[in-house]
């Protein structure tokens, strides 16, 4: 394979439109925004370990609140990195590449939280270690334990990988005189001088990570399913919950990764590099996508509504036209179904309306996980009966919003300070793509760019 | 200063009190235990197994005091029939059946019980016979299963997932020496 030949100085435009730059007023004012957000839910979380999960709204019927909730919420999201670097790569789809280190890094931050909340979520966390010598093989929560640990890793590698040649960018471009930064950059550059050999080791890893990712991807969202479906509750106990999951995810993911290009896009003035094309084919997907995920809502609804057994009924009524209604409509509405009439015109695609409809579909994802867990606890076989008021219900306490609210801050903040290491888009993929000589009938973003 | 040994004082006089109090009760509740005794022995007559209960106080029968007997399951126990009421001699029987199961000998624990009585008060005897019908019981917990402990996990499952597990690791640690082959190449163009 011919190695890259990049121009490191000024005359190459690439270097200086797609190299870090430093926080301007608003990178810092929102850098600082994170950083009260994730103090106040850890000083919530010293809370929590004094005085234990009493402080949290979890009782003996809602075990899983919204800790849960937002676990798997986070796995949701995490799955784009599969769907943009893997999936879109292994069907040969050229436009995906300044997509593919957003989507690689919201990956890793999503499935690290993930990770970071449901030791958050345990009683005595310090017995975090339990699961890995005391397992049992047979329980789905050591096969999720082994599955999110594995797709960390697999996602950390799949970013880390195409990053090497522009690691060794900024090592090179980093002036002595600023040591711990050229000693940082050096460190993860691994001696990367761009040769062939080199390129040749980068490629074949790249490819085999993305055949690896697609079963992981689905396997980390449908054992997490399986958390769920395992268990015999009205809501949950579906052969359909895998597939019902991974659309869910891949869904969440998409307005995902949509939601933070379109801020990158502008913060950074990468116009010239994700355009108004990629909003346009991404949006196509997002409606691909919902329509998947509202097929399996039907199934999901549908089906148990026709039966109405005793407790399923209980709790398709509570969402339907009881206590979660308002929240359950505003879900299936903003997070579902407006998205797909919106982006299903050509001016629904454009960027900015583009970026509501992906906010919509995020916080509606993040809604959607809540009616997953929480309705079905507070509907027990047996009448939840001779137990304190307050026990009927759920509604978290500002400890547990706080600490949640602090896991998306920390994942936003994982997100800005690598924007803020490292080229966001791929300085080496671009150049090798303006380099190639324009294929038959597809054309690179840069020539779509051009038009 | 003084306040506070004033206090010590009081403390020690009141749990001195409580002391005192708590063990005539307890003496009391001992006496009664010691005066109202039941013993229970097993017996055949005419080849019909019996359990038979003797119920005294202060080493006299006691008549017409209401005997329970019961066998000593897992949770909880098997009444053998109704409550027996005892005669002139204190004796209380009750026929033992034959198809009771037992442990892997036959034995089994029999217990013959007074309940609150004005006479007796509460009264317990237990008694282990061989008299059961030898039962082995199949522990399902030490059968390899889905549910039983992480030792006995069914095969197939731990080769799937420890084939799984392998495969995917497997290929994980071949990038990382992937990486250690690109730093090598690095080090060696320089």
């Amino acid at each position: 394979m011919e190695p890259v030949k990049i121009k490191l100085d000024k005359s190459n435009q690439l270097l200086t439109d797609l190299m870090p730059k430093r926080f301007n007023a608003s990178g810092k004012l929102w850098v600082g925004f994170l950083l009260v957000i994730c103090v106040i839910g850890f000083y919530a979380y010293i809370r929590q370990l004094q005085k234990g999960l009493v402080v949290t709204d979890m009782r003996d019927f809602t075990s899983w609140g919204i800790y849960i909730s937002n676990f798997v919420f986070f796995v949701a999201i995490s799955l784009v990195g599969s769907l943009v670097s893997a999936i879109l790569k292994l069907t040969n789809v050229k436009w995906r590449t300044p997509l593919v280190r957003i989507s690689e890094i919201i990956a890793v931050a999503a499935i690290l939280f993930a990770a970071i909340i449901i030791i958050v979520d345990m009683g005595r966390p310090e017995r975090f270690w339990h699961l890995f010598a005391y397992g049992r093989i047979q329980s789905p929560i050591l096969w999720d334990v082994i599955v999110i640990t594995t797709y960390l890793v697999v996602s950390c590698l799949l970013l880390y990988i195409p990053l090497l040649p522009d690691i060794a960018i900024c090592r090179d471009l980093t002036p002595a005189s600023s040591k711990f930064k050229k000693w940082f950059y050096t460190f993860l550059a691994m001696n990367w001088k761009g040769t062939a050999q080199q390129y040749t080791v980068v490629h074949k890893c790249i490819n085999v990570l993305a055949v690896l990712v697609v079963p992981l991807a689905l396997g980390i969202h449908t054992v997490t399913s399986w958390l769920f479906a395992t268990t015999y509750r009205a809501g949950w106990d579906s052969s359909n919950f895998g597939p019902y999951f991974v659309a869910g995810a891949f869904q969440a993911g998409c307005g995902g990764v949509l939601a933070v290009t379109y801020v990158l896009r502008n913060h950074y003035s990468l116009k010239k590099y994700i355009t108004e094309k990629h909003f346009d084919n991404m949006a196509k997907l997002l409606v691909l996508l919902s329509l998947i995920y509202l097929y399996f809502n039907i199934n999901e609804y549908l089906v148990p509504g026709y039966k109405m057994k005793t407790v399923d009924g209980e709790h398709l009524k509570s969402l339907f036209s009881g206590h979660y209604a308002p929240l359950f409509w505003s879900v299936q509405i903003f997070g579902m179904i407006l998205p797909i009439i919106i982006l299903l015109f050509k001016k629904g695609r454009a960027p900015l309306p583009v970026f509501i409809v992906s906010i919509m579909v995020v916080i509606g994802a993040w809604f959607k996980r809540f009616l997953i867990v929480v309705p079905t606890l507070l509907h027990p076989f047996i009448p939840i009966q001779n137990v304190p008021k307050s026990w009927h219900t759920y509604m978290p306490t500002w400890e547990e919003w706080a600490i949640t609210s602090a896991s998306l801050a920390g994942a936003l903040l994982v997100i800005t300070i690598f924007v803020r290491l490292f080229p966001i888009i791929s300085i080496w993929e671009m150049t090798e793509e303006q380099t190639a000589p324009p294929q038959t009938n597809e054309q690179t973003n840069l020539y779509e760019a051009q038009a | 200063m003084k306040l506070k040994l004033k206090n010590i004082i009081r403390g020690a006089a009141l749990c001195s009190c409580l002391l005192a109090f708590s063990t005539q009760r307890l003496s009391a509740q001992d006496s009664t235990s010691t005066d109202a005794q039941i013993t229970l022995t097993f017996q055949e007559k005419d080849s019909v197994k019996q359990a038979k209960a003797v119920v005294t106080k202060n080493h006299t029968p006691l008549k017409g005091v209401d005997v329970l007997f019961a066998i000593k399951k897992s949770f909880g126990s098997l009444p053998l029939g109704d409550a027996v009421t005892t005669d002139e001699s204190g004796e209380a029987v009750a026929d033992f059946p034959t198809d009771i199961p037992g442990d892997p000998s036959g034995n089994v624990t029999v217990t013959a019980k007074v309940d609150e009585n004005d006479q007796t008060g509460e009264l317990l005897a237990t008694k282990s016979s061989n008299w059961g019908v030898p039962t082995d019981v199949k522990n399902t917990i030490d059968r390899r299963a889905l549910w039983a402990s992480a030792a006995n996990a069914p095969i197939p499952l731990v080769v799937t997932v420890v084939s799984i597990v392998a495969l995917v690791w497997g290929t994980i640690f071949y990038i990382v020496f992937q990486l250690v082959a690109i730093s090598r190449f690095g080090k060696a163009s320089a």
